[in-house]
């Protein structure tokens, strides 16, 4: 499903991606994980090309993604419809309605019909728990529900992948269960998914395998069982034993 | 004669302007302001110099700047005035105002008499006194060539024009009420006249033939015959009759011994007229008007005016803008500095002389109505302004905005459709708001190419009253009555569409 070879990028002088090289099958859930700064937003941006990269290849959802395409409309237009993104900060429209802000790129980009999309949105709204919220306005809803809205939102392009940058991170500690909840209900359902995070125990517990990047390289790659319990590299046992410390 | 000549540099709200310096002229005769001990005579004695009031926007040959050396003013009414003051054993000294204001200015004492093709009319003496005649002049009709009009009888429903608080817009508004059209310099409605945006002009027969049926106007023609007469005298404050004796005794002194002939004559404006019987007195609006019901209507057709003209060209001035915003902020580079050179253009150069260069410059390419190049005009203007709210609003919005955007699919085209352009009209809105009610008093500029709107009524108002307390306030309520209901408008609209955009709180 997805395929990164010798991805390379750099900001200025500084390099931000180191050659990486990766491979994600149809149906998993990867967590990923790494001290900030490391490249993990940078390498998730990339994958739905939001950022431009050096060096490399990307074939994802069935669309190959190479350095220098910004102008190359059609594929980059399939490849959206086929990767959903969920943001940290959520960025929902906040001039549009929680209904709206689903509805407006099926409409806009696929030319579904209003009254199918609408239909969609409130199938959508309740699998992420939140069909009694339709009207609601961005600025009234709290942000687990923010966050729900905004997966609901990338859902209804009807993605082969999902892509997750730190979902939660904005969130209090008693909003994050929610947006976790609909997370693991879509690993549940066999999404492909790549989730950008550092809550351990959701890598623990619903990711099939867990990548920890540092400086730019994917520093170790296997199952949480393998990673989390047993890290082999200095990078991934100070990481997970500074998270572990605080555990609740 | 009027005001004439280019008016360029005027204040934004001549309303508030206007009115408040109604207050400080206040009635006519009860602020008379001259020297408190000896009187103005004495006092000219004394300094050794007579400052009198003109406007050199009169142009030739009245009182102007000398083409050869524009910083000294020249022209036939300095000749007499330096005269004047030699027979009165002081110099002369001419200080600049502008036309319409040389009575209330006389009148706070700013100089000591006024001297610049004052008319003698029976309304002028009942408030400031005036001196002999130094000049007759004829009221004469100008119309094409073509015309079958004889004189003034024969202009029932055809457009007049002249020129604003002259003896021949009294003349035309007895004859044919509120429908005449009025220009504030001399060239302009002559050059209207030639372009058939009106059928006849009637001025004094020294701005006919200097400005009227010239070489450069082949399709115009002055009838031959005076459609009236009348002379131009001193104006001298209330208070000072032994001025006027003085100056009266020194113009009959010219008159005798052939100095006055010799100045007119050296300024072509020596005929016939100066020699025969003098005209009766000018007498043409008759009373004083009072606030009543017509005048009301009058008003409130004018807020009318100003109300459509600034919504119409506010309605022109927002999709401009915003195509201007998204130009200058997503274009390529060539769209891009087009849209920044017309922004520094428009809003760079004074509307004034944009609303003249397309009203008169452009008149030969297109000849537009007044309305039509008064909604123009501002609409582009203002496009200007609207254009860098915009850009400021686009610029406002948090940039995961448009990743969330492009990130779902939508093309450069969608998102600022769907996502960008709906959340910068929110933010814009305060802006928008101000900018509207700024053009609401800004539009009273387009009386220049003859649209009588708000403002324009109150100075109409204000000289057939004789003051300006009462218009001015009237002018300023339906401005306000204009401005506040749409700025409550606006407070909805924006409670409503930006319901979540509160102040931080601090």
């Amino acid at each position: 499903m997805i395929s990164v070879r010798s991805l390379c990028k750099r900001h200025g002088a500084r390099e931000v991606l180191v050659g990486v090289t990766a491979e994600v099958a149809r149906g998993e859930t990867i967590a990923v994980v790494g001290p900030s700064g490391g490249g993990k937003s940078t390498l998730l941006r990339c994958l739905n090309y939001l950022e431009d990269f050096d060096q490399g290849q990307v074939e994802i959802a069935g669309v190959t993604l190479s350095p220098g395409m910004a102008g190359a409309g059609p594929a980059l237009r399939a490849l959206r419809t086929r990767v959903g993104m969920v943001f940290q900060q959520f960025h929902l429209f906040p001039h549009l309605t929680a209904e709206a802000n689903i509805t407006l790129a099926p409409r806009v980009v696929k030319r579904t019909s209003p009254a199918a999309a609408r239909e969609r949105a409130h199938a959508l709204l309740a699998q992420v728990g939140l069909a009694d919220r339709a009207a609601a306005y961005p600025h009234e809803l709290s942000g687990g529900q923010q966050q729900r809205i905004a997966i609901a939102r990338a859902l209804a392009q009807d993605p082969d992948v999902m892509l997750f940058d730190e979902p939660t991170s904005a969130l209090d500690p008693e909003m994050r269960d929610d947006v976790i909840d609909v997370i693991r209900g879509l690993a549940r359902g066999g999404m492909t998914m790549l989730v950008v995070t550092h809550e351990m125990q959701f890598a623990h517990d619903i990711a099939s395998r867990v990548w920890v990047i540092d400086r730019g390289t994917i520093a170790e790659d296997g199952p949480p069982a393998q990673v989390v319990d047993h890290p082999q590299t200095q990078v991934a046992r100070e990481f997970f034993g500074r998270l572990r410390r605080p555990a609740r | 004669m009027g005001v004439r000549g280019g008016a360029v540099a005027r204040p934004r709200a001549r309303c508030l302007v206007l009115a408040a310096a109604g207050l400080a002229a206040g009635g006519a005769s009860c602020r008379d302001r001259g020297p408190d001990h000896g009187g103005t005579l004495a006092a000219i004695r004394a300094r050794g110099e007579l400052t009198w009031g003109a406007d050199v926007q009169g142009g030739e040959p009245y009182v102007y700047e000398d083409p050869a050396q524009p910083s000294h003013v020249i022209g036939f009414e300095v000749d007499i005035m330096a005269a004047v003051a030699r027979r009165l054993g002081v110099r002369s000294r001419m200080v600049q105002y502008s036309w319409p204001t040389l009575v209330p200015s006389l009148e706070r004492g700013d100089f000591d008499v006024i001297a610049n093709g004052l008319e003698a009319t029976t309304e002028r003496r009942a408030r400031i006194l005036l001196s002999e005649p130094y000049f007759v002049y004829a009221e004469t009709l100008t119309v094409r060539t073509d015309s079958t009009v004889r004189s003034v009888f024969d202009l029932a429903g055809q457009r007049v024009a002249t020129l604003n608080q002259t003896y021949a817009y009294d003349i035309l508004r007895m004859l044919y009420g509120e429908a005449v059209k009025v220009y504030d310099g001399n060239e302009e409605p002559y050059r209207d006249l030639e372009l058939g945006r009106s059928d006849a002009v009637l001025l004094d027969n020294i701005i006919a033939d200097r400005y009227g049926c010239t070489p450069q106007h082949p399709a115009l023609k002055c009838l031959p015959y005076d459609a009236a007469r009348g002379v131009y005298v001193i104006g001298i404050r209330k208070a000072d009759p032994e001025l006027k004796a003085a100056i009266d005794a020194a113009l009959a002194a010219m008159r005798a011994d052939g100095e006055l002939e010799r100045i007119l004559r050296a300024a072509r404006l020596w005929d016939a007229r100066q020699t025969e019987a003098l005209p009766a007195e000018g007498h043409a609006t008759g009373q004083t008007r009072t606030l009543d019901g017509e005048m009301v209507v009058q008003f409130l057709e004018a807020a009318w005016v100003t109300l459509e003209l600034s919504g119409l060209a506010f309605l022109l001035a927002v999709p401009i803008g915003v195509a201007l915003a998204v130009a200058r902020s997503y274009g390529a580079g060539p769209v891009r500095q087009a849209a920044r050179l017309y922004i520094e253009l428009f809003r760079g150069t004074p509307v004034l002389l944009q609303l003249f260069v397309l009203y008169y410059g452009l008149a030969s390419l297109v000849n537009l109505g007044p309305m039509q190049a008064a909604v123009l005009g501002l609409g582009l203007n203002y496009a200007a302004y609207e254009a860098e709210v915009y850009r400021g609003a686009l610029l406002a919005i948090p940039r995961g905005q448009s990743e969330a955007a492009r990130a779902l699919g939508l093309g450069p085209a969608q998102t600022l459709r769907h996502v960008l352009l709906p959340q910068a009209l929110r933010l814009a809105l305060p802006p928008m708001t101000n900018d509207f009610v700024s053009l609401l008093k800004d539009s009273s500029l387009v009386s220049v190419i003859t649209v009588i709107e708000l403002t324009k009524r109150m100075t109409i108002a204000a000289v057939d009253m004789r003051g300006w307390l009462v218009p001015g306030m009237l002018c300023a309520a339906m401005y306000l009555a204009l401005s506040f209901p749409l700025s409550e408008l606006a407070r909805r609209l924006e409670r409503r569409l930006a319901r979540d955009q509160r102040p931080l709180a601090l």
